[in-house]
Order: structure tokens, then sequence, then C-alpha cells
């Protein structure tokens, strides 16, 4: 048998006193249905996102059966100055597992590739900025880079 | 707006959100609100949760998929926002003009620098004998006459010649005032950078990238974040 339900506040008063964390914590979306009466199926869910052109992570599960370039999506690139990463990992929910993906061998994020430019640095482009500008010195500068790795090469 | 990186280094970390009103606009910073997270306003990012990676419709319509945005959460993430010379992005900033010559190099007339205050903010050399472009020097603005002058207390290296070109905006990493504020454009996604320095959302300013009308960027971090520490 059961005893009586007593319901006590977390704080002062009930419904008060919630710090910006909790709140953070409550706005936070599950991901994909996953209860017996709505269940919806990673690939269902994933098609879903791709509809909707959003950020999709996947861990190094999951990843291996998303096909970036048939759906028009990208790997998402953000510089890591530390070196600790590639620059290409972004962690999360999974959106086929739903488990943490620091917690699954690290995730990665894929974006639209029609929007990329607006929210991500290519790495490709910033190399190219980065020899236009080493071309673009002066006379005297290269000269002086020239003998110096000529210096190194004896 | 770009992110760009974090001040520690590591992984990125995005997570999805219920949304309290639609997101039409990718890469602008989302706060809090009450159904759920808001776009932020032009000026106000308090309480905020960082920037989103895509968009997301709000609706109160039974059967409609619930509303979700995804947002690049780390309270030190380091985003990158192009400057824009008006409310609306995309708007050249202002090419400033010398008028009259100075030998001293502290003193840039031009009547178009306009009746927003820059002190406090920079002001950078485009062509002239103090270089253009990346290359070109800069110093922070410490007197504003509205159109008529501003003033830098540093001088350029070389004298300031008549038709020197120049740009400015309100933000400098070290000013006493221009370094912790930033005004977003109209669709939230870009910096206005024809505002009086000093005013706008709160922001840490962390680097400019300092190059010509319409792709210069200035580097800031969101510092009243959800999961920062002054909001615990």
């Amino acid at each position: 048998m059961n005893g009586p339900i007593v319901i006590v506040s977390k704080y002062h008063r009930l419904g008060e006193g919630f710090s910006k964390k909790e709140i953070a914590k409550s706005f936070e979306h599950p991901g994909r249905r996953t209860n017996p009466h709505g269940y919806q199926s990673p690939a269902s869910w994933i098609s879903d996102l791709v509809a909707l052109k959003k950020l999709i992570i996947l861990c190094s599960i999951c990843r291996q059966h998303f096909n970036p370039r048939k759906n028009g999506y990208r790997r998402a690139y953000i510089p890591d100055s530390s070196g600790k990463t590639s620059g290409f990992e972004v962690n999360g929910k999974c959106a086929g597992c739903k488990q943490e993906t620091a917690d699954v061998g690290g995730g990665t994020g894929f974006t639209p590739e029609e929007t990329y430019n607006l929210l991500y640095v290519d790495p490709v482009q910033a190399r190219r900025d980065a020899r236009a500008t080493w071309k673009a010195q002066s006379v005297w500068s290269v000269i002086q880079r020239a003998r110096q790795s000529k210096g190194e090469r004896k | 707006m770009k992110i760009v990186n974090t001040l520690y280094g590591g992984t990125h970390y995005a997570k999805q959100y219920k949304i309290g009103a639609t997101f039409v606009t990718r890469g602008i910073i989302a706060i809090n609100g009450t159904a759920g997270v808001i776009p932020s306003t032009t000026v106000d990012f308090a309480d905020s949760y960082g920037v989103t990676a895509d968009t997301g419709t709000y609706s109160t319509t039974q059967g409609d998929a619930e509303g979700l945005v995804s947002i690049y959460n780390r309270p030190d993430a380091i985003f990158e926002a192009l400057m824009s010379g008006g409310a609306a992005a995309n708007t050249a900033l202002t090419t400033l003009t010398n008028t009259v010559a100075s030998a001293a190099g502290t003193v840039i007339s031009d009547t178009d620098v306009g009746t927003a205050s820059m002190a406090n903010g920079v002001v950078w050399s485009l062509s002239g004998a103090n270089g253009g472009g990346p290359g070109g020097q800069s110093r922070v603005i410490t007197t504003f006459s509205a159109s008529v002058s501003i003033t830098v207390t540093v001088p350029f290296l070389s004298d300031i010649a008549v038709g020197d070109t120049f740009l400015m905006c309100p933000w400098s990493s070290n000013g006493a005032a221009g370094n912790g504020t930033l005004q977003a454009t109209t669709l939230f996604d870009q910096a206005n950078a024809a505002i009086v320095s000093g005013t706008g959302g709160e922001v840490a300013i962390y680097d400019m990238v300092l190059d010509g009308t319409t792709n210069s960027k200035v580097r800031f971090l969101v510092i009243d974040h959800m999961l920062g520490q002054n909001t615990v």
C-alpha cells in the first residue's frame, strides 16, 4: 500500500526560485520521441531535420549511416586554437541514438551546405586567404623568407 | 554571425532548445523567453543561450511540430559579426576622406563622421601614408566632434594628408567604453557600426578584423549567458 504523496517545493515557494541553469535545462528539446505511443525511428527524425535544414549532430557510430553529400550537408568546422581537436568536432545529443556524443567517441556536426558560410569558417578559404596574404608580402620579406628557408635546408 | 573559436579551446557544443518565438535568421543570439528561447533584440542580449545554428517556426496550433532551434551554447564561445554601416545588414561602412592636413597625425576631418559619437571606438587607415586595408594602422578614438572631426591621442605614424581615407567603428579592444557593448542589425545577424560607442547589448569585444568597407568584422563573447557564472 502506497502512502500519501507529499510534494515538497525545492525552494521557499512553489514554482519560484529556479536558477537560470534549471530554466535552461527545462527548455532543452528531447529530440525524437522514443515512447511506445509515439516512437519515431532515427532515420525518420533525421529526415525531418534535413527537411528543415537543421544542424544534425551524430556520434561516431551513427554518423556512418548518414551521407552528408546526398542530403546537401557538410561537416561543420569551427577552429580550435588550442589544437585539442581538429575543429570538426561538435558534441551534443546524437540525433540518431540520443546519447551524449562525448560518451560515444565524439560527435560531428553536419550543417546544410547552402547556409554554411553564414555560420562557419571555411577551412579551404582560410588557407587560400593565408596564402594570398603571403603572396602579397613585399619583395624584401619574401627574399628574407627564402634565404631563411635555404639556410634551414643546409 | 559566425562561431569562430572559444576562449579555452576544445570541442564545441550545441543543443536543441524549445522556442517561444519564430527564428527567421540563422546565426543570431538567442535569449531566454517565457515559452522557450527567443531571438534577441538589437540591443538586449541578457540571459543569452548562445548563437543559433538554424531557424525554427513557433506554432501554438495543435498537431504542428514543436518548434526547436540548435544553439552553440558554450559561454566562452567567440562569435564574429560583419560590421554594417547602418541598421540594415550589408550596409557599407562610411569612408572618411580627410579634408584638413594633420601634420601631428592625430586629427581626421570630414563632415561624414556624422553625429553618433565614436569616442572609444577605433579608426583605421584605408589609404594614404598610414597604409590601407588589413595592413593599415589603427588608433583608438579619444575625441569626437560631431560632423567635424575625430581625434586620436596616440598619433598615426605618418602625417595625415588631405584625401587620405579612413574607416571607423564604435568598438575597440581596450577602449574605456568601446569594448563592452554591441548593437545588432535589424535581423540580428550583423553588427551595426553606426551607433554611439558604448551603447547596445552587453558583450566583451575580443578582436576586430579591420579591413574594407564591406568585409570588416568584430569578434566578441556574450557575457550575460544562462550558463555563465553571473547567472548562478
